[in-house]
């Protein structure tokens, strides 16, 4: 059995062989082997009193600065015996798995933030990607729409197209949507923003090609007053343009 | 039965009972989160730290506890979409530390005030807090120490961290900090605050001061 006698001054005068092992051997007062943490729990039973008590503390070990014990005091002629049962490891093996698996939901959910910031950054270049600004020569430009006119894309792609459009000096800018899949309500109405800002800009309607049926109706529907030329393929609009 | 509203707090924590505690919060008459967390959630977690030394609950009680408190805050706070946050924080317990709950409380409460925040909770290396407040640049590096054992490290935090490049302000809270003198400690480097009211002045002041040094 661990257990250490102490007296009426707190002084340690008897150490188990057993609880050397756990405590150390130098020990000459209680706080040497108590936790600060504990010490006001077990003041009440510092000074003799009849019967017995038994306690959760946390010892302080040799080599683990909280050993939380089982501890049992009792007094006999003013010298008072603990006898400290550390917890069982089971249980300090759960403890330690049990903060394993928060830290582990703390920091998945950490990268999850992370790896989110990061798709958000890469739909956003993508969007971009989806209608890139191709100048065909000083006058003409050419913008194929790829993929879903999603609102979100629409607005990076607005983006990026007036710069460009800013920057230069292009009388005819062409969009395609020949590569394109589903059309949104929203995003029609800002790709219909943007077509009407170059308009204000460089004073010609935008030239749409590539519509579908299924796009033409969408057009009807969602935007009836949409105010666009279509051409039937950028080889036309060329052929036109260079006699 | 409990008379205080923390003491009736803890007792939900105990019992496991997450959903009569989410009830109990959602009646209280504010429902201000600063006051929530200092009224309640911080008394109740003292409170069962006062069991634990009447001898009326064991430290896996506390587990318990702790658990069922993390999972009320997260499930009730909810912050509306970020607005553009110009204010950067972080936060993180000492190495070694796991006490997180106040840290948490804390975060949540610079989120609330529309600050940009990374949390690491319990248990942060120095070198990772390092790289990161470098790479981040967060005006504020807020830091939460519990136990006694830990204060040394304070100091090799505190002092490498206030010398970043950028000059953040530290920030130090939890149990220790009413117990200790800890700016003498760690020689007036960092801003000590011992509780959430506290808190609220010192950002407050913060806020004011950036005004009128924007103007
Ligand atoms: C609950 C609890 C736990 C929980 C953890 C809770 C958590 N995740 O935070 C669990 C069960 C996991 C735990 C584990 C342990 N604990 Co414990 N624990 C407690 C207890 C009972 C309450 C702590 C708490 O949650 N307080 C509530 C929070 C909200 O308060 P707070 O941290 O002070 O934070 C407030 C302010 O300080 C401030 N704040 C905090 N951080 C910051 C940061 C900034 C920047 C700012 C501005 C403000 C701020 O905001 C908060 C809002 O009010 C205390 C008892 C006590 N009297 O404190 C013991 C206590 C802290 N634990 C202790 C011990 C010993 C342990 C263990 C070793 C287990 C054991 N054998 O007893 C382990 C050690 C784990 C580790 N390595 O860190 C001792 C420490 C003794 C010492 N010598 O230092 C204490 C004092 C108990 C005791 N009397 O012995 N513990």
């Amino acid at each position: 059995m661990p257990f250490i006698c102490f007296n009426q001054h707190g002084e340690i005068t008897f150490i188990s062989r057993k609880a050397k092992h756990l405590l150390g051997e130098s020990l000459q007062v209680l706080p040497d082997c108590i936790d600060s943490g504990s010490f006001p729990k077990m003041q009440p039973y510092l000074k003799p009193f009849q019967g017995d008590t038994s306690l959760e503390v946390n010892m302080r070990g040799k080599d683990k600065l909280f050993l939380l014990c089982d501890v049992h005091l009792s007094w006999e002629n003013k010298i008072a015996t603990i006898i400290f049962i550390p917890k069982d490891e089971k249980m300090q093996v759960l403890e330690e798995k049990l903060v394993a698996l928060k830290q582990r939901l703390a920091s998945t959910d950490f990268e999850l933030f992370e790896k989110k910031e990061a798709l958000e950054l890469a739909v956003k270049e993508l969007n971009a990607l989806s209608g890139p600004f191709l100048p065909i020569s000083d006058k003409m430009a050419f913008v194929p729409l790829f993929g879903d006119i999603t609102e979100e894309k629409m607005e990076t792609i607005t983006h990026h197209v007036l710069d460009a459009v800013n920057e230069g000096e292009y009388d005819e800018i062409l969009f395609d949507l020949s590569a394109t899949g589903n059309i949104e309500k929203q995003g029609l109405l800002k790709l219909k923003q943007l077509f009407s800002m170059i308009q204000y800009m460089n004073g010609n309607q935008v030239k749409l090609m590539g519509v579908k049926p299924s796009h033409a109706r969408k057009l009807n529907e969602f935007a009836g007053d949409f105010n666009i030329q279509s051409e039937r393929s950028l080889k036309a609009v060329l052929k036109k343009s260079r006699p | 039965m409990p008379r205080t509203k923390g003491g009736k707090l803890a007792r939900f924590f105990l019992d496991g009972d997450a959903a009569g505690a989410i009830s109990f919060i959602r009646e209280q008459p504010s429902q201000e989160w600063i006051y929530l967390y200092q009224d309640l959630f911080t008394e109740a977690m003292y409170e069962i730290g006062a069991l634990w030394e009447r001898n009326e609950i064991s430290v896996a009680d506390e587990h318990l506890a702790t658990g069922v408190c993390d999972y009320v805050m997260s499930r009730l706070f909810q912050l509306p979409e970020n607005k553009e946050a110009d204010k950067r924080a972080m936060f993180l317990c000492l190495e070694g530390e796991q006490h997180y709950l106040g840290l948490k409380m804390v975060n949540h409460l610079f989120e609330e005030r529309g600050w940009e925040t990374k949390y690491f909770g319990s248990s942060l290396p120095l070198e990772y807090a390092y790289a990161t407040a470098n790479k981040w640049q967060p005006d504020v590096i807020g830091l939460s120490v519990s136990i006694v054992y830990h204060l040394p490290q304070l100091k090799k935090y505190v002092e490498q961290l206030a010398v970043l490049p950028h000059r953040p302000v530290i920030l130090v809270g939890g149990r220790l900090a009413g117990q200790y003198d800890l700016v003498q400690y760690t020689s007036g480097k960092c801003t000590v605050l011992n509780n959430l009211i506290q808190m609220e002045y010192w950002l407050k002041t913060f806020s004011d001061e950036r005004i009128s040094s924007s103007r």
